[in-house]
C-alpha cells in the first residue's frame, strides 16, 4: 500500500507552508529521518526518500550557519527531493525553506506536535499502512486482551461463538474477513476491512451491528493477534491434544503464533473454550502454564511413589 | 482448479443479495471454491467477505473450483449470476 503526504498532513493535522504540488508524492519508506548531519554539510549519506523531520536541535544548529551556507545547504536538501520536510512545535520555518519548497515543490509541512512525539507515532503509522497485508478467513475477538483468531471452515460457526463472545463482554474486531499485517517482528495485527467494521453474520438472523445492539465498548478497530483457535467438527478430527503440553504455533509473515485446536460438538459450549483457551494463553504469557504444573506434580508423586 | 472469468454488468455491481444467493450456492457444494479478484484470493463461502471487495460494474473477477466437478459448479454458480443479471448470459 502507498502512502501519500497528503493522508499524512490530514492524518496529523499539519499545515501546509509550500510545496502542495508535491503532496501527491509517495512516501515508501517508515523510516524518518532528522537532517542534521547534512545541515553540517555531511551529503554523503543523504536519506532523500525518507521524510525529513527537523526540530529545535536542527534549527539551533541552522541558525549557526552563515546566510550563505543555510542557502547551500537547504538547496542540497531540497534538490534530491525527499518526500517532504517537517517541522516541529516549538519551531519557526526560515524564510529559505519556504523559498525552496515552492521551487523544488516539495511540501514543507508544520506540525504542532514535539519531535520525539511526532517521530515515533509518524513511523508506527507509517509501519503499519506501509505493512504488507494478507487476508484470512476468520473471526478476530478481543477476550480480556487478548486477540483471538477465530478460524474454521464455512458454517462451523465462527461467527456465532464471536456473537456469544460479544454478549459476555468481549470485544469484535472483524468477522469472516480480517486483513493483517506485522507492525514489527513478533507483533501482527489484524482489523476488519472498512465496509465490515462493526458487522457480524449471523446465519438465520442477518447482519447485524454489534455497537448499536451491544454499544461502542462491543467494537474495537484493531487488535495483536496472540493466539489462533481453529474449530474443527469432532469426527474430522481425532488426534486434539488431550493435555495442553504440546504447544503448535504457526507462522504468518515472521510472527509465530499459538495456535489450538477445539473439536466441536452438541454438548460443548465452545464460546466458552475459547474464552479458556484465551485465558490460557495469557496464564502462558504471564509465566503459568497449568498443564506443565500438573505434569511436575504427576512427575512428583510418581517419583516419590518409587522411592517407597 | 477450473477457473473462469466474469465481468460485473449490474450498474449496482455485485450488490447484496445475488451476493448472498453466489454463496448460498457455493456453499451448497463441499470443495473449497475460490474467488479471484484484485490480485488476491479469497473463499466464496463468505457473504462478508464476497462483499466486503465491493466488486463494482465492469469490474472482473474469476472464480476457482478445484477438483473433477470444475465445470458442473462453475455453471451453477455462473446460473445464479445471469439469473440476477449480474453478468451477461
Amino acid at each position: 500500500m502507498a502512502v501519500h503526504v497528503k493522508q499524512l498532513v490530514e492524518q496529523y493535522k499539519m499545515t501546509v507552508l509550500a510545496g502542495e504540488e508535491g503532496l501527491s508524492h509517495p512516501i515508501e519508506l517508515a523510516q524518518i529521518t532528522r537532517p542534521g548531519l547534512e545541515l553540517a554539510g555531511m551529503f554523503e549519506f543523504y536519506e532523500n526518500d525518507r521524510l525529513q523531520l527537523i526540530g529545535s536541535k536542527e534549527m539551533t544548529f541552522f541558525y549557526w550557519l552563515s546566510e550563505h551556507d543555510q542557502n547551500i545547504r537547504v538547496r542540497m536538501l531540497f534538490e534530491k527531493i525527499p518526500p517532504a520536510f517537517i517541522f516541529t512545535r516549538n519551531v519557526e520555518v526560515p524564510e529559505v525553506f519556504i523559498r525552496f519548497g515552492k521551487a523544488f515543490k516539495v511540501p514543507v509541512l508544520k506540525s504542532q506536535m514535539k519531535t520525539n512525539e511526532l517521530f515515533s507515532s509518524m513511523y508506527r503509522y507509517l509501519s503499519a499502512v506501509l505493512a504488507p497485508r494478507q487476508s484470512i478467513h476468520g473471526t478476530l475477538v478481543d477476550i480480556n486482551g487478548v486477540g483471538v483468531l477465530i478460524r474454521g471452515s464455512s458454517g462451523i460457526g465462527k461467527s456465532e461463538v464471536a456473537l456469544e463472545l460479544v454478549r459476555r463482554g468481549h470485544q469484535l474486531v472483524a468477522d469472516d474477513r480480517v486483513d493483517i499485517y506485522q507492525r514489527e517482528p513478533g507483533i501482527l495485527v489484524g482489523e476488519a476491512p472498512e465496509l465490515l467494521q462493526k458487522y457480524l453474520e449471523i446465519r438465520g438472523i442477518g447482519i447485524v451491528n454489534v455497537v448499536k445492539l451491544f454499544g461502542a465498548s462491543a467494537y474495537k478497530e484493531n487488535k495483536r493477534i496472540m493466539l489462533a483457535v481453529d474449530l474443527v467438527s469432532f469426527e474430522e478430527h481425532s488426534d486434539y491434544d488431550r493435555l495442553g503440553l504440546e504447544e503448535l504455533s504457526e507462522k504468518i509473515f515472521d510472527t509465530e503464533i499459538p495456535c489450538v485446536t477445539i473439536p466441536i460438538t452438541a454438548a460443548r459450549s465452545v464460546p466458552s473454550l475459547v474464552e479458556v483457551a484465551a485465558m490460557n494463553a495469557r496464564l502462558k504469557f504471564l509465566g503459568t502454564n497449568m498443564a506443565s504444573e500438573f505434569n511436575e506434580a504427576l512427575n512428583h508423586t510418581i517419583q516419590s511413589k518409587n522411592k517407597k | 482448479m477450473t477457473k473462469r472469468l466474469f465481468k460485473v454488468i449490474d450498474e449496482a455491481g455485485l450488490h447484496a443479495r445475488p451476493a448472498s444467493l453466489l454463496v448460498q450456492k457455493a456453499s451448497s457444494f463441499t470443495e473449497d471454491i475460490r474467488i479471484f479478484y484484485k490480485d488476491k484470493t479469497f473463499t466464496l463461502k463468505s457473504i462478508m467477505v464476497l462483499m466486503s471487495l465491493g466488486i463494482g460494474q465492469h469490474a472482473e473477477f474469476e472464480i476457482g473450483v478445484p477438483g473433477d466437478n470444475g465445470e458442473a459448479i462453475l455453471d451453477a454458480l455462473e446460473e445464479v449470476l445471469i439469473t440476477h443479471k449480474i453478468i451477461d448470459a
